[in-house]
């Protein structure tokens, strides 16, 4: 009887937590946003623009992901999160489980872009939020690599999913190689993070309705800075570098996942 | 004038030596991106390289309809017959 109160409770609560969500774009797009533009047009951005509107969606969705916490529908833990604070522009190399995976990150990481879909940027909630952060529109050309390329070397700090969408559960990771030859082009940091939902919720064939057993956990482990440079060499074709780094990024985050899962099985 | 298996023959070195493509799997009916794992940035190296062999730059448009090797041949033909 408990666990069924506890059931319809969380089910609630995710319910109010998508409705939360996009309020709180529309207040951030309609209250705090106009407000950030006045202040920048008297003081002037120092370093990277958008970083004033960025830093904002930051510690909105800390509040989201502790919200989502304290009302009981999941538990977090992040390990290694220190090595997201550097002030050197990185690429943050993540997989994919779940729809929560890009606002947990951004709540971990200060100031950043990301690549969000088209569809986001008419969305009538997230739309002014997504533009008013510099976000990279991914409208499914080419032109977002450059963008990416470009918002790194201009010092932002840069979110890819390389499997360009959320992982299908039970299934092999599969990576595109866009984030190989933004991570080659650019030359920044690459900093790898590793993502686990348990029990599996919030996947793309996932309704918002379809709420797990229990709580689920999340967990994020973030690497060290990769070391790519000897696997970059200039002299190649672009699309020989991809498909080797791309093929080294899978291997690592494959490998990762499966400690995780040995871990799991074994606590 | 190469007729259609020479043209075969050329693409599939083409392919090895652009994306490190298998040979033995450049078949008529491989598809691009599913069977050989070509991407969209893949695909404007590859006009890129039709380019430079046949010497005519292959219609933008011809080329978005492109899924399989034989559709590569065929546009590769085409330009040459031009």
């Amino acid at each position: 009887m408990r666990s069924r109160i506890f059931y319809v409770w969380r089910l609630i609560a995710t319910g109010w937590c998508f409705l939360s969500f996009s309020l709180g774009g529309l207040i951030l797009a309609v209250l705090v946003f106009p407000l950030i533009n006045l202040v920048n047009l008297f003081i002037p951005e120092s370093k990277v623009k958008y970083h004033r509107a960025q830093e904002v969606i930051h510690h909105a969705f800390r509040f989201f992901m502790w919200q989502m916490r304290v009302l009981g529908i999941m538990k977090m833990d992040v390990i290694g999160a220190d090595k997201l604070d550097s002030d050197k522009p990185k690429l943050i190399l993540a997989n994919h489980p779940t729809l929560v995976d890009v606002v947990m990150l951004i709540s971990l990481i200060k100031h950043t872009n990301c690549v969000v879909k088209k569809a986001v940027f008419r969305d009538p909630f997230m739309g002014g939020v997504v533009k008013a952060a510099g976000y990279i529109n991914n409208d499914g050309t080419d032109a977002i690599i450059d963008q990416c390329v470009a918002a790194l070397k201009s010092g932002d700090n840069l979110i890819i999913f390389p499997e360009g969408t959320r992982s299908v559960p039970g299934q092999d990771l599969k990576f595109q190689r866009g984030a190989a030859h933004i991570a080659a082009r650019s030359g920044v940091d690459v900093i790898p993070v590793t993502i686990t939902c348990d029990p599996p919720t919030l996947s793309k064939a996932d309704k918002w309705y379809h709420i797990p057993s229990r709580p689920f956990h999340l967990t994020a482990e973030v690497g060290d800075a990769m070391d790519i440079s000897n696997l970059i060499d200039s002299n190649e074709p672009p699309a020989i570098v991809s498909r080797r780094l791309t093929k080294y990024l899978l291997d690592y985050f494959t490998q990762r996942l499966n400690q995780f899962g040995l871990a799991r099985a074994r606590a | 004038m190469q007729n259609q298996d020479e043209i075969l023959e050329q693409l599939k070195q083409v392919l090895e030596e652009l994306f490190e493509v298998d040979p033995a799997k450049v078949k008529p009916e491989a598809h691009l991106y599913e069977d050989l794992d070509l991407d969209s940035i893949d695909a404007v190296d590859l006009v890129i390289k039709l380019k430079e062999i046949t010497g005519k730059m292959a219609n933008p448009e011809e080329f978005k309809s492109v899924r399989t090797v034989s559709d590569v041949v065929n546009v590769v033909h085409n330009l040459m017959q031009k």
